[in-house]
């Protein structure tokens, strides 16, 4: 079952895979569909404009490289600061889906 | 943020490779779509074509990339300034007439600030003036004082209080400079620290050392000195100039084109040492020397001032009683001028500046008038970009842009004339100083001159654009529901609101013409007043120290046709006023003691009696009148032989008057009026004469006739002058300069009034111009169908003309009590203007009817001549 990503989380999502490896657009977008066994589907048009985010807030550095296929490619590279972001976003998540887990595991209490 | 404001840069400064890098990014992902799925068998085009799908509107990524990077303001703004561009250029006369509205009093506010800021806010170049500090005393009766006595400015300099770093004094000094002619010098006695505390080092040659008392009567120049004693002369150094008689030797040339901290530029500097050998009568209680300094770093103005006040008993102990101290203290010295005097420009400038905002506001008034037409007949363009779905914020984003180009431009022009016209407005404005001999300060404009016409700018921008913005895009956005833009721009009220705006630019344009007319004839005053007397071979000169000997030094000259005595140089400032009791009533008058040769010299006849003889002086007690006097004291009587009690005098140094002052006075004579004090005040003033002779103390200045009045001929009198008393302040003036230094201030303030009138005057005209031609393009159509159903041509070209005259007629009822109220304040504070003045609240507001009614019948009786059939095709 495929869905698209929550909101706010693409960022999050597109740090990680790039914290991975340098990578294009392209691939982080196919890394995302693998990574997550094609559950999470992005809308290819939304993953630009949050790369170049990145890029503006100082997160990945990019260059001009040559894709496997041979065609002139746009690699994203995580920053220190990228790296830092990543952890801490990374965590703020982590806290979340715990809290929410707890949230969804809690059953009735026994009424006295 | 800055790292993003570099990319931005960067992608603003290369934005062709950006935006080919983001095609080449989208295309290498569509591609890299078609090599994947082409890889399951599909056709290349078929494999794009369902790529392209995937990826969505292209454009849509673009713009959403864009917006990523904070282009999208950008973007809207170079669309907007491209837009405006588009639209000016399109009405050249209307964009220059704009821009030209503005930047008039734009210019005139910049000169202002630059004057203030030149003279207030500019420091000289010193090392560290921001601990720069003047030293100050407050009387008992809380007049602050700048100066001190020469012991006290000793004492402070010996020992600094804690807190301040050094201590230096600086005194003027009155000296005329000798070379081929006689001219006024402006120099400074300074203690020996003065350079090495301050830190202005030596362009040329040295300046003076703490601790090189050696060598007596030296100078330093300042650059201006130099020019004008030297012409710049390479081998100035070492050369001499006559200083009141005496020679000093030039050391060098202060560098930094330091001009001393004085609003005048000071030509020299000498040592107070040799000013004191070379003139040492001064009295010990006279208050002569200013005291600055430098504050330590860490200690605050008012702590050093605590320390200071310690001093305050000391310091009595040697004082005048009415100089007496009650606080010493510590000010932050800021420009060319003591606080005091800073406060006095402050009050100085305040009238122009409100007449200048009140330009402003004018200007603004006119052009949202001039910009609510030009954007109601946008209104189909603004209603079309509405329908297309632009917000109410983008269009007025849009307007406003069109108006921050106009505002921007303006300030450009205003910047433009003021760098060009800016030294010589100065140098006119200050014309009077340069007849004195002196210079002012030099002003320029710098970084603060262009913020503040920005600034000023974009204020009035945001006053005349964004009303009218605001109520066209609100108008469009009305003519969505209801379909109607004329409807909506009506109920907006733009029309009421367009002649409330020309009934208030009408009004403040008669206040200032009015004021402006009221200016003119004060200054009118000064020069259609007769003086009574010819002043074209008259020469004053002071003669405090020994009256008789250089009275009998000049007789010998063969220049000298004549000398009197008189206690008051003529036209140099008015004599002192006295209460008089006749018959147990009390009045002020002028006392001018005189000797018996004043009424030869004037050529004066008495009107009744006799003129005063040199036995009155001896004998006592006849006095003159003038012919005012005489009416105001007696106004139904035969002043002859009636008496009069002076009151005592309040200059004590004249106590020894007293006794006769007291005593009661006949009248033997009366003469006809003359202006000798501040001609503002005309010749209608009560005068009355009292017998004295040289020697007397009264008569401290000697009035002198000559065959010639050529500089070379006051240089000779100047000679004499300091021969016989060395120690005084020996400068002959021309009663001629005198006159003219009086008349000067007043055609300098009508110019100015004048101009800013005609200005305001000028720019209310053009708009009335654009506001009725807009009025005609608007209803041509209904002035079509008039004229096709018979009506005639004069009688379309008066109505059109009404709503104007109404407009002119309201705006002129508005303006004159506000004119009539200010000139009455002004009358109060200053006792300038003495009369409504029937010229100046009459025939300037006809002035201003006639020539505005003028503007608004040129465009309204094209009116007439409009072609019925083609009016009828005009579009609505």
């Amino acid at each position: 079952m495929s869905q698209t990503v929550l909101p706010g989380t693409l960022e999050l999502l597109a740090l990680k895979t790039i914290s991975l490896g340098a990578e294009h657009g392209f691939g982080v977008l196919q890394r995302i569909q693998m990574r997550s066994g094609g559950v999470l589907q992005i809308e290819q048009g939304a993953l630009y404009p949050a790369l170049h985010r990145l890029e503006a807030r100082g997160l990945v550095s990019t260059r001009w490289g040559v894709s496997e296929n041979r065609r002139k490619a746009k690699y994203y590279e995580l920053t220190e600061n990228g790296r830092e972001r990543l952890a801490k976003d990374q965590d703020q998540w982590r806290s979340l889906v715990s809290a929410m887990e707890s949230l969804l595991n809690a059953s009735a209490e026994p009424q006295t | 943020m800055i790292s993003w404001l570099k990319q931005l840069a960067r992608i603003m400064g290369n934005r062709r490779r950006f935006e080919g890098e983001v095609d080449e990014e989208l295309d290498f992902h569509l591609q890299s779509r078609a090599d994947q799925l082409q890889s399951a068998s599909i056709s290349r085009a078929e494999a794009l074509r369902r790529a392209r799908i995937e990826l969505g509107m292209v454009e849509s990524h673009r713009d959403q990339i864009r917006r990523s990077r904070g282009l999208a303001p950008l973007d809207w703004l170079m669309a907007d300034l491209r837009l405006a561009w588009r639209a000016l250029r399109k009405t050249p006369m209307f964009s220059l007439t704009a821009v030209a509205v503005l930047a008039f009093p734009l210019a005139t506010g910049l000169l202002l600030h630059a004057l203030y800021t030149a003279y207030a806010v500019h420091s000289p170049s010193f090392d560290r003036v921001e601990h720069w500090v003047h030293l100050y005393g407050d009387s008992v009766n809380d007049r602050r004082q700048a100066q001190f006595t020469a012991r006290e400015a000793e004492l402070l300099l010996a020992a600094p209080p804690p807190g301040i770093e050094g201590l230096y004094s600086s005194r003027a000094i009155r000296q005329p400079l000798v070379t081929d002619r006689v001219q006024r010098g402006v120099g400074v006695a300074v203690s020996p620290n003065y350079f090495s505390l301050t830190g202005v080092p030596a362009a040329r040659g040295r300046v003076f050392d703490p601790n090189d008392e050696g060598e007596a009567n030296l100078i330093v120049l300042s650059d201006r000195g130099w020019a004008r004693l030297f012409n710049r002369a390479e081998d100035a150094i070492g050369e001499s100039v006559s200083i009141g008689g005496r020679e000093f030797k030039v050391i060098g040339i202060a560098g930094r084109q330091f001009r001393g901290t004085n609003e005048v530029s000071a030509h020299y500097w000498m040592r107070e040492s040799d000013h004191r050998r070379g003139w040492p009568n001064d009295k010990p209680t006279q208050l002569t020397h200013e005291v600055s300094g430098f504050i330590h770093p860490d200690v605050s103005v008012a702590a050093a001032g605590l320390a200071l006040n310690a001093r305050v008993a000391s310091f009595n102990r040697e004082r005048d009683p009415q100089h007496e101290l009650h606080a010493v203290g510590v000010e932050p010295a800021l420009g060319y001028l003591r606080a005091d005097d800073r406060l006095v420009l402050k009050i100085a400038l305040t009238p122009v500046t409100l007449m200048v905002v009140l330009m402003l506001v004018i200007a603004a008034a006119n052009l949202t008038n001039l910009v609510l037409a030009r954007f109601s007949a946008r209104r189909h363009d603004t209603a079309l970009r509405a329908a297309l779905g632009a917000s109410r914020l983008r269009m007025f984003a849009q307007l406003m842009t069109e108006c921050g180009m106009i505002g921007l431009a303006a300030a450009a022009l205003a910047l433009g004339l003021l760098a060009t016209l800016m030294q010589p407005m100065h140098n006119w404005l200050f014309s009077f100083m340069a007849e004195l001999g002196l210079d002012p300060i030099s002003i320029g404009l710098g970084w603060p001159s262009i913020i503040v016409a920005v600034v000023l700018a974009m204020l009035a921008t945001l006053l005349f654009g964004a009303l009218p913005a605001w109520l066209v895009t609100g108008a469009s956005a009305a003519h969505q529901r209801t379909g109607s833009a004329d409807a909506a721009l009506k109920r907006a009220g733009s029309s009421r609101l367009r002649a409330i705006l020309m009934v208030t630019q009408l009004a403040a344009s008669v206040f200032l013409v009015v004021v402006a007319a009221m200016i003119s004839g004060v200054a009118g005053k000064t020069e259609t007043t007769p003086l009574g007397y010819d002043p074209q071979m008259l020469v004053s000169i002071d003669a405090s120290d020994y009256p008789v000997a250089l009275s009998t030094a000049l007789l010998r000259s063969p220049l000298i046709r004549e000398i009197a005595g008189t206690s008051t140089a003529p036209l140099m400032g008015e004599s002192e006023r006295r209460s008089v009791v006749v018959d147990g009533r009390s009045a002020t008058v002028l006392v001018r003691y005189v000797d018996q040769r004043w009424f030869e010299l004037l050529g004066q006849q008495p009107l009744r009696g006799r003129l005063l003889e040199a036995s009155d002086a001896l004998d006592g007690p006849a006095a003159l009148l003038s012919h005012t006097a005489a009416r105001m004291l007696w106004p139904d009587r035969d002043p002859l032989g009636q008496s009069l009690r002076l009151s005592a005098p309040k200059d004590d140094e004249r106590a020894e008057l007293a006794a006769q002052d007291s005593q009661a006075f006949d009248v033997v004579g009366v003469i006809p009026d003359i202006a000798s004090g501040f001609m503002i005040r005309g010749q209608e003033q009560p005068v009355l004469y009292l017998p004295a002779q040289l020697g007397d103390p009264p008569l401290s200045i000697l009035m002198l006739q000559l065959t010639d009045t050529s500089a070379q001929s006051l240089a000779q009198i100047y000679e004499i002058c300091i021969q016989t008393q060395p120690q005084a302040y020996c400068r002959p003036l021309r009663l001629n300069e005198a006159l003219r230094i009086q008349q000067l201030p007043f055609q300098i303030a009508r110019n100015v009034a004048a101009g800013l009138g005609w200005i305001a005057l000028s720019i209310t005209c053009l708009g009335l111009y654009g506001l009725v031609s807009y009025t005609i393009v608007q209803r041509r159509r209904e002035i079509g169908v008039r004229l096709a159903l018979g009506a005639q041509p004069a009688r379309v070209v008066r109505e059109v003309m009404r709503a104007s005259l109404m407009q002119i007629g309201l705006g002129i009822a508005l303006g004159i009590p506000m004119a009539f109220a200010l000139t009455r304040l002004i009358a109060i504070v200053t006792s300038v203007f003495d009369l409504v003045d029937a010229r100046a609240f009459i025939a300037a507001p006809l002035l201003l009817a006639f020539v505005a009614a003028f503007a608004a019948w040129l465009p309204a009786r094209q009116s007439a001549q409009i072609a019925p059939s083609e009016a009828l095709r005009h579009e609505r």
